[in-house]
């Protein structure tokens, strides 16, 4: 028999014990990949967006801690854009609207003329038309998650628009959004010359001297109004910011969970077997070989507990995927990182959840299993 | 090694248990020679366990000194789990097989520390059995066997290390005549293979006539050292 046959025996001393132990670990485990993969998607995807648009400033109201609140004159666009140092300006109107299903969508309204179109690589359809107030470019993921194809008519809030055209998702954030000609979405939220936000592209981006000239520019003419740098926003962001906490929270509290029902079921065990534990010291074992048959038990039963975990994670990220209300703002893919990180927090839960019951163990004096009935 | 050398010897050990705050061991002293085989009958609660237990090194005494001599070791005034481990081998009268082991399984767990080959391991386990006669049950687990066959694997548990020095607290405590008979048979058998010291605690008459010599403890005192008396062996008295 080798060492390890005995620690794994003692695991199938309690089948069903042991199971719903597998269970509650595999269940914190799941909920650690899941989180990571899917709140990590839209953590790393929040700057690749703002990259991959090659965006360097935004304007927004100051001190406005909801971006979707902020609300300036659209027409601090076109004074931007014609400052030397920019390339483009062009407003933006954010909403997030609903369907008729109760599915909330991130809408976007750009000007006609907005060469940010352009950067939609479409997969079905067409560009809406520039007086076509009421289509619009859908991300496929979005699309797919609705069943929406081209010609489709999807009801937000009262406005009804056609899928002109489906473009692919470059990531999760575009790719469950809604794009809109911009006077269409203003008269559809009664905020005819208004935008929420204004988007820059400068000349010289790697030059400090395009970014000065346009705060100077808006501090001067629109003191309500703030610039950040787009660097600074995926860092600044306050709804990455809490969904890192969240997800930092969740996993500590799963962690918890994971290590408090383990520890208790190997104190039950050593609880039960304390005789067995005496008989172990009258025949001479040494104290490390004892702490070393519960740290076995607690790593044995969360190592498989994790691959359980892993597994069952995988299929909450597909059940994600697959579901049309939550496909829409969540995505991502499972990678063999997150795999061995889950790993290695379900053998750091048997690790420390079995060091008191190992101690407790270490600590039953020798003569016990003599008087031990 | 001469057979009247001592291998174990203990002086004068006392031992009170505070939550009774009654005097347990008053004063015991005796010597245990190599191969000698020695009974300690006793009536219940006199002490007999708590001897037994001293001189296995699982409790101290509150006065007394203690000596063993092993082969191979310089002298030693206490039983470290190491010596434990190579030297010394222990029948507990409530068996304490583990459930989920098999019987072979149960017999190799003293050798974990003591030999590293697993293969020898259950080579050696293997052995036993078959010394045993428990050949036919090797792969059974304890909840399949007999209580005398069960007693008989706790007998090869404590005798797989061959240890030079054996205590076995009421082996025959539980079990009917033809069952002790075996145990007892057992026992000795494994003693003598090893050539080992056997120092046995039972209540039972015809066990303690098996043995080379017999000490009789009452209320903590050790008050007789008789040789032994014609071998006959029955159920506890």
């Amino acid at each position: 028999m080798r060492f390890l046959a005995y620690p794994i025996k003692n695991l199938r001393r309690r089948p069903g014990r042991t199971l719903f132990a597998a269970i509650g670990i595999s269940l914190a485990i799941a909920t650690f990949v899941s989180m990571t993969v899917l709140f990590g998607g839209i953590t790393d995807q929040w700057k690749t967006n703002l990259d991959a648009d090659g965006l360097h400033l935004v304007i927004l109201q100051d001190k406005q801690i909801d971006w979707l609140a902020s609300s300036l004159p659209e027409s601090v666009a076109a004074e931007i854009a014609d400052l030397p140092s920019v390339r483009s300006a062009d407003g933006e109107l954010l909403s997030f609207l609903t369907t008729e299903n109760g599915i909330a969508i991130l809408v976007s309204g750009w000007p006609s003329d907005s060469a940010r179109w352009s950067g939609l690589e479409l997969v079905a359809g067409a560009r809406p038309p520039a007086d076509a107030n009421d289509m619009g470019l859908m991300g496929e993921t979005a699309a797919s998650a609705l069943g929406l194809g081209i010609g489709d008519t999807l009801a937000l809030d009262g406005l009804d628009v056609e899928i002109a055209g489906i473009f692919k998702a470059r990531d999760v954030l575009t790719g469950g959004r809604l794009f809109l000609p911009l006077t269409g979405l203003q008269k559809q939220m009664f905020r005819d010359g208004t935008v929420t936000l204004v988007n820059v592209m400068l000349e010289r981006p790697e030059s400090s001297e395009g970014v000065y000239e346009v705060e100077s520019f808006v501090a001067t003419n629109y003191p309500s109004l703030s610039v950040r740098q787009t660097a600074q926003l995926s860092q600044d962001n306050r709804v990455i910011d809490f969904l890192k906490v969240l997800r930092r929270t969740v996993v500590w509290i799963v962690s918890l969970i994971g290590v408090a029902g383990t520890a208790n079921i190997m104190l039950m065990a050593v609880n039960e077997r304390r005789s067995e534990i005496g008989l172990l010291v009258a025949l001479g074992w040494s104290r490390i070989r004892i702490v070393s048959v519960f740290l076995a038990e607690g790593v044995a039963l969360s190592s498989v507990s994790g691959l359980v975990g892993v597994g069952l994670g995988a299929v909450i990220i597909e059940l994600v995927r697959r579901s049309a209300t939550l496909a829409v703002f969540l995505s991502g893919t499972m990678s063999l990182a997150v795999a061995l990180q889950a790993l290695a927090l379900a053998v750091g839960i048997g690790t420390v959840s079995s060091i008191l019951p190992a101690i407790r163990a270490v600590n039953v004096p020798a003569d016990t299993a003599l008087r031990s009935v | 090694m001469d057979a009247k050398a001592p291998i174990l010897q203990a002086s004068g050990l006392c031992k009170r248990f505070d939550e009774r705050d009654r005097l347990v061991l008053d004063d015991v002293s005796l010597t245990i020679t190599y191969g000698e085989s020695v009974a300690l009958m006793g009536p219940s609660g006199c002490g007999k366990t708590t001897l037994l237990s001293i001189l296995a090194g699982l409790m101290l005494p509150d006065t007394g000194t203690l000596d063993y001599w092993f082969p191979g070791l310089p002298p030693t005034d206490r039983l470290t789990a190491a010596i434990r481990r190579h030297h010394v081998g222990i029948v507990f009268q409530s068996i304490h097989l583990i459930p989920t082991l098999t019987v072979l399984e149960n017999i190799e767990i003293p050798m974990f520390g003591v030999e590293k080959s697993a293969d020898r391991r259950a080579h050696r386990a293997r052995e036993v059995v078959e010394r045993l006669r428990l050949s036919a049950s090797a792969d059974m687990r304890p909840h399949q066997l007999s209580g005398g066959e069960r007693q008989r694997v706790a007998i090869g548990r404590a005798f797989v290390n061959r240890p030079i020095l054996v205590f076995a607290d009421e082996p025959t405590g539980n079990l009917d005549t033809v069952s002790s008979e075996q145990v007892v048979q057992a026992l000795l058998d494994m003693a003598s293979q090893t050539n080992g010291s056997l120092l046995v605690v039972t209540h039972n008459p015809g066990v303690a006539a098996c043995m080379d010599r017999i000490l009789t403890i009452v209320d903590g005192r050790i008050v007789a050292k008789g040789a032994k008396a014609p071998a006959q062996v029955g159920t506890a008295s």
